[in-house]
């Protein structure tokens, strides 16, 4: 067992002996990064995956990726679940990869840092990238940091098409509804569902919505919510000034609708305490009638439905009140180090443009053709090739991402008519969506006494939505809270963050 | 053995047997026996103990090994015991959480929520801490699943069940948390701590994980590990390589709860034999509270064995190897020690005619004759000797004793006819029968019978001759001439022995007998001894036999003379007159012109005869001269000569015609008596008797040798390859070899043996020239051994076959 052990230490010190050795060798080669002699270019990753098991340096597609693109890559997969840590330890010790997925962008270490000039500022150089540049423009704003410039390249997500309402079309079509417009129609729309027998078994065994609230925010009822205040997230611009809707009238209306729908039995009992897979198994079991999710997501149980009813139709609200939330834009964005020399770094501009190619998005989340997917009328179903391979949106699509505007209108599986209809939905939304204007606004103090004041505010609004507290305590609540110190400080902090990103746009 | 003998039977190159007897085969079996057996015997004791010991010794090193994997799991169990005693007593989970409503105070159960995910985090083996509150309709928390309320009825009432029992914590080895479900181990923990309980926390054990934790505590990868509950129900079940068959762990577990059932609890190990595989199986028991459950684990034994059983099979196949390559080197090494051997028996065989030519016959004939045995009830006395297989060194002592008995009857004959060989000889000699020998060849003859004779010796003979007495004085009859010369032989023999050392006595049988004395030359006194050694002889005759005894003696200069003085001592007898009972006469003492009273040269016609016996007309020629010249000496009237040469003549036509030779006799004696000249009568006796005589046998001879000569080559052509020894051929053909010999000599002018030898390799050479057979084969074809052949052949040709064949075809 020992000589076993020395083995293997003798085994590691020699690969590392050798590692420090070719490092040594590559940074030596060239002053600029970039092989001169047309070699492929050394590019060191870290990126998260999603899939069960990250792909290998051996993998297919990463080969073939490294062959179109004359590279050779050196990725660090790292698991969701740690990715925050890996992240805080590989910044603080300096050591960082040529690129670096960062998942929180505006972490207060990273803000530091991008303040010291640990990173490139790529503002300049993006409209040299005709792909990189395809990606939508709140991307991009919304990834500029404190002082108004672009370190990193976003992750790019669509921003139309995120958690909004959806609901069960077939009942209403089965109770000679219309879809709802507006809050007043939901409620009564919700009441239709509990009460009057929509999925007609001759039972009372159905209720209208179903969901949860966090212990720190609103949850599966935020839609409701910002219908209501008309607001994505807790600040409302008015005036040019960032209010927290928690002291606008809206908000109560919103929760006196609220505990009137709890009161009636129109939302989930058990809504402070249920969980996640619940609400899923509810929906999949026709007991509820609507919910909140992504456009997309709204097909799962609908798929579950269908099984034992053809007809089962959720349909994603295209707005409520006027209203849908843009999103952001982005999950994380990739850094470039200063310590990479500037041409290397323009190849890595370079790189990740073709990452978000139709050629190179393609490859990255799909694979090759003919072995990974088959493509019809614009639909690409994987193989089970894909998965051996591990070939996939959720690992190399990760890093390398073609922006699409309907991502969040599809998921394997579904019927080219349910993807028509949410691509025009996602399309209806664009038009009307509101973004968060609070993201990526620092607050000091938002950081250190948020989430304890967050959680105080939820408390009441669970309380008041439970019915275990009157809503004119609401009222006395929202008149401490216009004097809360804490509060008062944050929205000062955030308006001059504010002020000053929009005075440098 | 007997199967050894079929399986020698199957061998090739057993045909060629015949050469090879019972001694070859048997050493050759001892060979293979002595290189094979030892390496079989390592072999088989290395399996046997070498799996005896292997199997020990991993039952003892699993026995350990099992004690430490079910340590382990016992610890995996124990902790989660233990924590589960210690959440329980956890105030998050008091004796107020029976009436708490849940929904309302999300609090508190958003507590509960984190409080089971942190159980699951410490146990990364718990596949879910659940919380059971025991009501009407109970709940059931969990950090995933949320509040689950369970409907009042049959599932409601499993839930109640569970906290009913009396049990504070217990485990439940298959617990469905839905209908659907499949059975999932479960430490069920009562709530609270203490006092009433109000539910229970419920800590499943994910199984996958489980099967792991045992797949790692597992010593073998190739084994199956079990963890069977109390009611024998497996809890986990890894199975990898082992028989994908019920009844294997039907009849594992039966010996378990034999084992466990007879109080061996705790951990032990056994031999677990099924379908002719043998495992180790090895268990220990553990106490958990309340249930006792078994872990076990079973492992196939062959893989550890393999390495012994691969040994000791590739032990015994080199041992078989050996086996047959000993078989070759003892083949090879059994035929070189064999030859000398075999070559003994061949050439004794070919000695005696015997073991060669017998022995093969009588080994390869006892089958069929053992098969002809019962109904032949003729050979069973045969049978009984013949089945005894040929064995060499058996037939080469039987050929040697033979020999030996040969050899000794041989020489029992030779002693038998020696003395009447001799007195034979002498007795010939005596009469002149060998006077065509010279005296140094008759002196060796002599010697050889043991009678010596130095060079210048004189010889004293005295010819005694007795006589019937008148009657009332002697006891034997006129008839008993013979027994009288035996008598009066002997009698003079045991007188002369008295006083002569190589005196020889001659007896005649017609009643003379003739005694002979060596003398020195020129020892006078000698002869005055004689003389009186005669007269006392005479005497001694006269008065034991009390026959009539006369004697006389003379005196030869040496041996060639002796025939003759016979005859003029028997002449001088025949001049005694009968009435003289006793008398003895000294030949030198009688005046020559007496000697005898005839002129017939009886010496000199004698040897004629003999030499127109033999055929030999030259030198009979010769003697007719030599008789004549005599005769016309001696005779003084011409009547006289007449007489003589007519009684020649006579003789002569008896001679010629008792050899078969019938001459002219008409007109022969007349013409004779008108011859006076001696001369003349010699010519004519030579050119009408001794040359017509001599003309006609040789024709006859001629003749007869042609044909027989012919005769014999007829034979010989037609079956050249027998065994023609010219003994044998003489023999086949009634004939002397002499004559045999002679004949072909005068036919072909070779001789027999060198006609046969011409007329084989005659055979042999068109056999080499047309045929593709071996030298071997032709060898054996014209009836020579193949060495002989090749030697005899390259002295003949000056090159062997093979060159001789190449040259003629090439």
């Amino acid at each position: 067992m020992s000589k076993k052990r020395t083995g293997i230490r003798a085994l590691l010190a020699a690969v590392a002996t050798l590692s420090l050795l070719t490092a040594a060798c590559g940074s030596g080669n060239s002053a600029s990064g970039v092989p001169e002699d047309g070699s492929p270019l050394p590019v060191s990753i870290m990126s998260m995956y999603f899939t069960p098991e990250p792909p290998g340096p051996d993998n297919v597609v990463v080969q073939e990726f490294e062959k179109r693109t004359n590279t050779d890559l050196n990725i660090t997969w790292v698991s969701p679940n740690s990715y925050g840590d890996k992240v805080n330890v590989t910044l603080a010790s300096g050591d960082m990869p040529d690129l670096m997925l960062v998942d929180d962008a505006f972490s207060a270490q990273l803000r530091t840092m991008v303040q010291q000039g640990a990173f490139w500022d790529l503002t300049s150089y993006i409209d040299d990238y005709p792909n990189l540049k395809k990606f939508p423009e709140a991307s991009w704003i919304n990834t500029k940091q404190a002082d108004g410039q672009n370190y990193g390249i976003p992750r790019v997500r669509p921003v139309d098409g995120g958690s909004f309402l959806f609901l069960r079309k077939d009942w209403l079509d089965n109770l000679n509804m219309d879809v709802p417009q507006s809050t007043d129609e939901l409620y009564e729309t919700l009441r239709a569902f509990t009460e009057d027998d929509p999925d007609g078994n001759g039972q009372n065994d159905t209720i209208g919505f179903t969901g949860l609230v966090t212990q720190s925010n609103m949850g599966s009822y935020s839609g409701i919510v910002s219908a209501f205040t008309q607001s994505n997230g807790d600040w409302k611009d008015v005036d040019g000034k960032l209010v927290n809707v928690n002291l606008l009238p809206e908000m109560r209306d919103a929760l006196e609708w609220l505990s009137n729908a709890y009161a009636d039995g129109l939302i989930s009992e058990d809504l402070a305490v249920l969980k996640e897979s619940q609400t899923k198994d509810q929906l999949n079991a026709g007991r509820a009638g609507a919910s909140q999710n992504t456009v997309e997501a709204s097909w799962e149980p609908t798929e579950a439905q269908r099984k034992s009813n053809p007809d089962a139709d959720f349909l994603p609200l295209v707005s409520l009140n006027g209203y849908v939330n843009k999103d952001g834009g982005f999950f994380g964005m990739f850094l470039i180090p200063k310590s990479v020399p500037e041409n290397k770094m323009k190849k890595l501009l370079e790189l990740m443009d073709y990452g978000a190619s139709e050629e190179g998005g393609t490859l990255a989340s799909y694979g090759l053709e003919g072995v990974h997917y088959t493509e019809e009328n614009g639909i690409k179903t994987v193989t089970e090739q894909a998965k051996t391979d591990i070939v996939a949106s959720q690992a190399l699509g990760q890093i390398f991402i073609q922006y699409d505007k309907y991502l969040r209108a599809y998921r394997s599986g579904m019927p080219q008519d349910v993807f028509e209809r949410n691509k025009k939905i996602v399309d209806e939304r664009e038009k009307i969506s509101l973004p968060d204007k609070a993201i990526g606004l620092y607050s000091e103090t938002n950081v250190s006494a948020g989430p304890e004041l967050a959680k105080d505010i939820q408390d009441i609004k669970t309380k008041i939505v439970l019915g275990k507290l009157p809503l004119s305590a609401w009222d006395e609540f929202v008149e401490k809270l216009k004097t809360h110190t804490d509060l008062q400080k944050i929205t000062e902090e955030l308006n001059e963050a504010y002020a000053k990103r929009q005075s440098a746009s | 053995m007997a199967s050894i003998r079929e399986w020698a039977k199957k061998l090739p190159g057993r045909r060629s047997r015949e050469g090879r007897g019972r001694f070859y085969r048997y050493s050759l079996i001892l060979a293979l026996c002595m290189a094979s057996i030892p390496t079989a015997v390592i072999a088989l004791s290395s399996y046997a103990l070498g799996t005896a010991h292997v199997e020990r010794q991993v039952m003892n090193s699993h026995r350990t090994l099992v004690e430490r994997s079910s340590a382990r799991l016992d610890d995996l169990f124990t902790q989660l015991e233990l924590s589960a005693s210690q959440w329980s007593l956890d105030p998050r989970l008091g004796a107020d959480l029976k009436r708490a409503n849940l929904t309302l105070e999300y609090d508190r159960t958003n507590e509960l929520y984190s409080f089971l995910g942190l159980m699951k985090a410490t146990y990364p083996r718990l596949e879910e801490a659940r919380l059971l509150l025991n009501r009407s309709e109970p709940l059931l928390l969990s950090e995933w699943g949320g509040v689950q309320r369970i409907p009042f009825g049959e599932e409601s009432k499993r839930f109640q069940n569970l906290v009913e029992d009396k049990r504070d914590m217990y485990w439940t080895e298959d617990f469905h948390w839905t209908a659907s479900d499949a059975g999932s181990v479960v430490l069920v923990r009562k709530l609270p701590g203490y006092g009433p309980s109000y539910g229970a926390l419920l800590l499943s054990l994910n199984r996958m994980k489980l099967e792991t934790f045992v797949r790692e505590a597992a010593f073998d990868e190739k084994g199956s590990s079990y963890l069977y509950a109390e009611n024998g129900q497996p809890i986990i079940r890894v199975s990898e390589g082992m028989p994908e068959d019920q009844r294997f762990e039907q009849t594992l577990r039966q010996q378990l709860d034999d084992r466990i059932d007879a109080g061996a609890s705790g951990s032990d190990s056994y031999l677990f034999k099924w379908q002719g595989q043998t495992y180790s199986a090895s268990y220990s028991t553990l106490e958990r509270s309340g249930t006792v459950w078994t872990y076990a684990t079973v492992s196939p034994l062959e893989a550890l064995t393999r390495p012994v059983v691969l040994l000791s099979r590739s032990l015994l196949s080199v041992s078989l190897a050996g086996m047959g390559l000993a078989l070759v080197l003892a083949w090879f090494a059994s035929r070189r020690l064999h030859r000398p051997i075999r070559q003994l028996a061949e050439a004794l065989g070919e000695a005696d005619g015997f073991a060669g030519h017998v022995s093969p016959e009588t080994a390869s004939s006892g089958k069929r004759r053992s098969a002809m045995a019962d109904a032949d009830g003729l050979f069973s006395n045969r049978v009984s000797s013949d089945v005894l297989p040929y064995d060499e060194l058996r037939s080469i002592e039987n050929s040697w004793k033979g020999l030996a008995d040969a050899k000794r009857e041989a020489e029992r004959r030779l002693e038998q006819t020696y003395p009447e060989l001799r007195a034979g000889f002498l007795l010939q000699w005596m009469q002149g029968h060998y006077r065509s020998l010279r005296e140094g060849g008759l002196l060796s003859r002599l010697e050889r019978f043991g009678w010596r004779l130095e060079q210048g010796e004189r010889l004293a003979v005295f010819l005694l001759r007795v006589g019937v007495l008148s009657p009332p004085e002697s006891q034997f009859r006129e008839e008993d001439e013979l027994l009288m010369t035996f008598a009066a032989a002997n009698v003079a023999r045991e007188f002369i022995d008295g006083c002569c050392e190589r005196a020889e006595i001659v007896n005649f049988h017609d009643g003379s007998v003739a005694v002979l004395v060596p003398i020195a030359e020129t020892d006078i006194g000698e002869k005055a001894a004689m003389k009186k050694t005669s007269h006392d002889m005479a005497d001694t005759l006269r008065a034991v036999l009390r026959l009539r005894t006369v004697l006389c003696t003379g005196e030869a200069a040496g041996i060639m003379d002796v025939p003759e003085l016979l005859q003029a001592l028997r002449s001088a007898l025949r001049g005694i007159p009968a009435t003289e009972s006793c008398r003895v006469l000294h030949l030198d003492e009688l005046l020559p012109g007496t000697v005898g009273g005839t002129a017939y040269p009886f010496a000199l016609e004698k040897e004629l005869l003999q030499e127109i016996r033999l055929g030999r007309t030259d030198e009979a020629a010769r003697l007719v001269r030599e008789f004549v010249v005599r005769l016309s000496e001696r005779t003084s009237s011409e009547s006289e000569l007449h007489e003589g040469t007519l009684q020649l003549l006579g003789s002569l036509l008896h001679v010629a015609l008792e050899n078969g030779v019938r001459l002219e006799a008409a007109g022969l004696y007349e013409r004779l008596l008108e011859l006076r000249r001696p001369e003349a009568v010699v010519d004519f006796l030579r050119s009408r008797v001794l040359e017509p005589y001599g003309q006609e046998l040789e024709k006859r001879q001629g003749i007869e040798a042609d044909r027989l000569a012919e005769k014999v080559r007829d034979e010989l052509e037609h079956d050249y390859t027998a065994d023609f020894s010219l003994e044998r051929c003489a023999e086949r053909f009634g004939v002397s070899p002499y004559t045999l010999s002679r004949s072909f000599k005068q036919t072909y002018n070779q001789t027999f043996v060198d006609y046969v030898m011409n007329l084989r390799l005659e055979r042999a050479r068109e056999l080499l020239r047309t045929t593709d057979l071996k030298v071997n084969e032709i060898a054996e074809a014209v009836g020579y051994r193949p060495s002989y052949f090749i030697r005899l052949f390259r002295k003949q040709e000056g090159m062997t076959p093979g060159q001789y064949r190449t040259e003629k075809s090439g």
